[in-house]
Parts: C-alpha cells; sequence; structure tokens
C-alpha cells in the first residue's frame, strides 16, 4: 500500500516549505549551547560554523554583525537562532544572536577582542578626555533596579548634589543587553543638547554576567561616544574592555560617584583654606609694601641730610679760609696798621714825619700827635 | 576703591618717588632742590600711606561682608 486517503503527500519543495513553517511555528526562536567548531567567513558577510558535543554536530548560518568579537574553534558558545531547511544546502540554524558561554570561553573571547581593538588603538591614552569636574549635567545608563544604581544616586547626591541625571533604564545582562546599551549610548549622543559626560555602570556578577561590557558593539560603541564617558562594571578586579575603551574608568559604581563630583564638605574647606590664603597674601603684600615705603623714607631723609652735610663741610672750609684771612686775627699776631690822615701807610716813603700817627693793634688804636722838634 | 585705578595711581606716585630718590642721589642736585625733593618725597609717601591703609581697610571690610 503506497498511499493513504490521509495520508500526507507532498512534492519536494512542498515538504521543504511544511517543515520550514512547522519550525517557524513551534521553534521560532531557540538557545543551543555547544562548541564552536569549522567556523568560516564568506565574503566578509557571511558566517558558518558548527556547535557540537561530544556526540552531535550541527551547523549554523548568520551574518558577521551578530559576533560578539573573534572567535576561534573550542570556544563555547550561546546561539540563539531558528532551525531552517534550505532547499539546496541542507538544514542549518539561522543565528539571531551569540554570545560566548562559561568562563573560559569568555575569558579567551574577551582576550582576543582586546587585542584586535588594541591594535585598532580604541584603548589609546591619547584618545582619553577629560571629564567636566563638577558636571552638571550627567546621563546615566544603568538598570533601575540594581544596587549599582541605587548607590551611585545615592553618593551623588550625598557628595555633591544639585547634579541633573538623566538616565536611561537598560538591560545589564543577558542577550538583549548589548544591543540596549549600544541604544542608550547612541540616544544620548544624538540629544540637541547632550550630557556633559556619559555614566555607565554595573554592579559585580560572573563573567558572564559582565559579558556584555566585553562585547565588541558596546566596546565600540563607547569609544565612538562624542560626549566623554565614565564607565565601572563590577568590583575592582573586574575590568572590562569598555572600560578600557572609556574615557575614564572607575572601580566599581559607587567609586563613579566619587570621581565624578567633590566632595562637598572638602570642596567647602578647600574654599576657606583659599580665602585664608588670599586674605594673608593681600596682607603680606600690604607688609611689604609699607616696610618699602618706610625704607624709601629713610633713604630719603638719609641723601638730604648727608647732602647738607657736605655743603656744611664745604662752607666749614670756607669759613675757616675767611677766619684765616680775618685782618683781626692777623692783628693779635702782633701786627699793627699805621695810618695817617685816615690812609694806611704802606711805605717810609710815604710816611709824614708832621702828621699824626693812628696805630690800630688788636685790641684798640693808639693815637700819636707829631713830634715838634721845635718845641722839644 | 577702584582697585584697577587704584593700582595704576599706586604705581605713578610709586614711580614718582623712585624719581625723587635718583634726582636727590644726583651729586649734581644742589640744597634747594633737594630740599624740595625731600618735601615732595614726603608727601608721596604720606599718599602711598594712605593708599595702603585704605587696600588694608578694604580687605577687612570685605571679609567683614563674607562673615
Amino acid at each position: 500500500m503506497l498511499s493513504d486517503a490521509n495520508e500526507l503527500s507532498l512534492g519536494v519543495s512542498e515538504f521543504i516549505t511544511l517543515l520550514n513553517q512547522t519550525f517557524d511555528f513551534a521553534y521560532p526562536s531557540l538557545l543551543i549551547t555547544g562548541e564552536l567548531a569549522n567556523l568560516r567567513v564568506s565574503k566578509n558577510k557571511w558566517i558558518y560554523f558548527d556547535l557540537k558535543d561530544d556526540q552531535s554536530s550541527v551547523k549554523f548560518f548568520g551574518t558577521v554583525y551578530l559576533l560578539p568579537g573573534p572567535l576561534e574553534d573550542g570556544m563555547m558558545l550561546k546561539v540563539r537562532g531558528a532551525p531552517r531547511l534550505h532547499n539546496q544546502y541542507g538544514f542549518s540554524v539561522t543565528v539571531q544572536s551569540m554570545q560566548p558561554s562559561g568562563e573560559g570561553t569568555i575569558k579567551r573571547a574577551a582576550q582576543l577582542l582586546q587585542a584586535k581593538l588594541q591594535t585598532e588603538g580604541l584603548f589609546e591614552a591619547s584618545r582619553k578626555r577629560p571629564l567636566p569636574y563638577p558636571p552638571q549635567h550627567i546621563g546615566l545608563i544603568a538598570s533601575k533596579q540594581s544596587a549599582a544604581y541605587v548607590d551611585f544616586i545615592k553618593i551623588l547626591d550625598a557628595r555633591w548634589g544639585g547634579v541633573e541625571v538623566a538616565h536611561i533604564d537598560v538591560q545589564v545582562q543577558g542577550e538583549i543587553a548589548p544591543r540596549q546599551i549600544v541604544n542608550a549610548l547612541e540616544q544620548f549622543n544624538a540629544l540637541a543638547k547632550p550630557p556633559e559626560v556619559l555614566i555607565l555602570i554595573r554592579g559585580g556578577g560572573s563573567p558572564e554576567d559582565l559579558a556584555a561590557f566585553s562585547s565588541e558593539q558596546v566596546t565600540r560603541a563607547v569609544a565612538a561616544s562624542r560626549v566623554p564617558t565614565l564607565v565601572a562594571i563590577g568590583h575592582e578586579i573586574d575590568v572590562s574592555l569598555a572600560e578600557l575603551a572609556a574615557d575614564k574608568r572607575a572601580s566599581t559604581p559607587s567609586n563613579a560617584a566619587e570621581l565624578l563630583v567633590p566632595d562637598r564638605q572638602t570642596a567647602l574647606q578647600q574654599l576657606l583654606a583659599s580665602q585664608q590664603q588670599l586674605k594673608q597674601q593681600c596682607r603680606t603684600l600690604i607688609r611689604g609694601a609699607r616696610q618699602e615705603l618706610a625704607d624709601t623714607g629713610m633713604d630719603l631723609e638719609a641723601v638730604v641730610v648727608q647732602k647738607i652735610a657736605r655743603e656744611r663741610q664745604r662752607f666749614a672750609a670756607a669759613e675757616q679760609l675767611v677766619t684765616a684771612l680775618n685782618p683781626a686775627a692777623i692783628l693779635k699776631r702782633g701786627y699793627a696798621v699805621v695810618r695817617q690822615q685816615n690812609q694806611i701807610v704802606r711805605s717810609t716813603a710815604t710816611f709824614d714825619p708832621a702828621s699824626a700817627i693812628s696805630i690800630t693793634l688788636s685790641d684798640g688804636i693808639i693815637n700819636i700827635e707829631p713830634f715838634n722838634n721845635k718845641e722839644l | 576703591m577702584n582697585s584697577k585705578k587704584g593700582i595704576i595711581n599706586y604705581q605713578s606716585l610709586k614711580a614718582e618717588l623712585d624719581t625723587v630718590l635718583d634726582e636727590l642721589q644726583n651729586d649734581t642736585t644742589d640744597v634747594d632742590a633737594a630740599l624740595k625733593g625731600y618735601e615732595r618725597g614726603l608727601e608721596l609717601i604720606r599718599q602711598l600711606e594712605k593708599y595702603l591703609k585704605t587696600a588694608e581697610n578694604h580687605i577687612k571690610q570685605l571679609q567683614a561682608d563674607q562673615e
């Protein structure tokens, strides 16, 4: 019996169509975990690979844009996809998303991606921009339900306050996380008046939980952000690639708040200290100027006094000369001035024996009448 | 006190004082000129001191306003 009235009889293409419709209905999206094998990239656009375990192997097909970063055979991957039977190439799973799975693989994938992005210069110190300090308007990308979000806001308010926080709620783990984080970064960057700094935070977790922040999409989006970025993922020991690509890295979400704004109390104390210093400097300046003035006053006086003393010295010499030349002084030494008829007798030739004589000595004048020889 | 104008004023007074001092130190300056210079110098010092006093008070006032 080759056929039955109730039995389904199909052509080959019909069978394939039916099967695909059944797959679409029953398994529109499946999550399959396995070891990567035979990965190849075609025309820089398509990827083909197998996932296998110790007994089986399944073919996968997708686009390069779905790659979470550089991969190598032997890695454990978690792939979401839809099963499909191709009319020529047979059965494969069409990839919808894929990510490394398991601590070892995640680490290795991150290493490969880090090396690749490092070569491209994404982590260069020269790319790092300074963050505004303190900012007035920030963009926060975090899960609203997370402790990281609560801690960050609490510390931000306690330290500084008055910072305008625009928040985009995202999932910070799982398949959808990278896309949501990238969208949030792009959304903030596209704003007409974007925040002054973008903060991307997440609390601690397993390597798998934190994987989104080491994915190529998120790392590239952080590096491409026009707005400076501050990224804090996990605990101090966790370093994600997004943190390496950020302008600044904080060890924890709380530390991000501490780096972002100063402590109000400390700032106030510094301000007071500056005020004190300013006052002190002004006082020192005035004191210095006053001392300089006092010195100048002394110089001024000294110069004038010196000049007068010099003049006095010059005057004293003249005085000595005048004194020396004073006729009275000569008389004191025993000289006398002889006058006849009010004329000084300078020569015996002009002496008139018949005239009266006046002799001036130092202490007085002697008047002598002429001798009258006849009377004598 | 207009601080910029104040500084210019202070600087010009100070410059004049320096000139007076230079002239006094010059040997060729006679006693008459020296005495005039001395008087002018003392006047300049008085004005500069007044300026400094005002500046000091201004600082105290600003501080009081602050508190």
